[in-house]
């Protein structure tokens, strides 16, 4: 009886193993140990640069809700992540990932904080951050190139994963501004530094978001205004 | 109730309910009570890196910031210090006035009717 036991356990396993039961199987990069930034996938880290994102300094999201009755704004510096530049293309980005943590958004009103983060809203939870997934850069256009940097306008496609929902997303006229490392920058950050600017729309709906006030005290729509600064070098060493 | 005390009554709770609406005229007239918060005011302060690319001159201005003020709103925002609204001041206070115009019309009857 006991052998049987211990077969149906091992077979148990090994289909599990087989099956990836029982793994989680993660498609959004891990968090370093000291969470200051994310595990760059080896795959991405040959496609070209990481530059990694500066975070805890500028604001980096500010987002907006205009519903009739009630006008909702917020923000947050603490976006953690990094974006390939690509070695072939210039100023395009190969892949990057951001993951901005629900609990960092400030809207000026503590109670109202707590409630954006609730399970009747973002779940911060079970959804602790809000994640775009950046796979490609399309209609890449050279705005002006200097010896010290060079900007361009680009529009990001990727997946954005809010409320633990993916859907996929394209933001048109991003801007992605890469400055070299010079006396300027130093006094700033270390690092060769870029800038990525992009604005864009959140159906509230669409990621499962749903509350009886929506279209009343907040908005369908929330609209998004990304700005993220990135070093080529790490947190500790930015 | 005498005259006097109705009208020191009624002229109390006349300036909480006046007050009150000036207070959130005075502090920008918001919706709800706000109170400055201090890591809003961090982020808000920190513009090294957006003023660094602002001087290449093809980024454009950072995104807006929130505001980090102490305001009396119309609304509560919450409990504790952030109950402290137009709403929630006036309203008892308006209670009371009314409470007290009835008293005194009550009172006047009887009087009324007692002479």
């Amino acid at each position: 009886m006991k052998m049987y036991a211990s077969y149906f356990l091992a077979l148990a396993v090994t289909t599990s193993i087989l099956l990836g039961v029982g793994v989680q199987p993660s498609s959004f990069a891990e968090p370093t140990k000291d969470a200051r930034t994310l595990v760059v996938p080896q795959e991405q880290q040959s496609m070209g640069t990481v530059y990694y994102a500066i975070t805890n300094r500028d604001r980096q999201v500010y987002f907006e809700s205009n519903a009739p009755l009630e006008d909702i704004k917020g923000q947050s510096n603490k976006v953690i992540g990094y974006s390939v530049l690509s070695s072939s293309t210039p100023g395009s980005l190969a892949a990057g990932e951001w993951h901005l943590p629900v609990e960092s958004m400030r809207t000026g009103i503590e109670l109202r904080d707590e409630h954006l983060a609730s399970d009747a809203w973002l779940d911060a939870k079970s959804n602790p951050n809000v994640i775009f997934s950046l796979a490609e850069t399309l209609d890449l256009n050279e705005v002006k190139k200097t010896n010290a940097f060079a900007s361009y306008t680009a529009t990001l496609v990727g997946k954005l994963t809010l409320n633990g929902v993916t859907q996929d997303i394209e933001i048109p006229d991003a801007t992605i501004t890469i400055l070299k490392a010079g006396d300027a920058t130093k006094k700033v950050a270390n690092g060769d530094l870029m800038a990525i600017r992009s604005k864009f729309t959140a159906v509230l709906k669409d990621y499962g978001v749903d509350n009886p006030i929506i279209g009343e005290k907040v908005a369908k729509n929330v609209s998004l205004d990304v700005s993220l600064y990135l070093s080529t070098l790490p947190p500790a060493e930015q | 109730m005498k005259t006097r005390t109705r009208k020191f009554i009624l002229g109390v709770c006349g300036l909480v309910v006046l007050g009150s609406i000036v207070a959130c005229i005075a502090t920008g007239a918001k919706p709800y009570t706000r109170f400055r918060d201090h890591e809003v005011e961090q982020v808000n302060s920190e513009t090294d890196l957006s003023d660094l690319f602002a001087e290449t001159g093809v980024v454009e201005e950072p995104p807006k910031a929130i505001e980090s003020v102490n305001a009396i709103g119309f609304l509560p925002s919450g409990p504790g210090l952030a109950s402290i609204s137009v709403v929630t001041l006036s309203a008892p206070a308006l209670g009371v006035m009314i409470f007290t115009i009835w008293l005194g019309q009550n009172s006047t009857t009887k009087e009324h009717r007692g002479s």
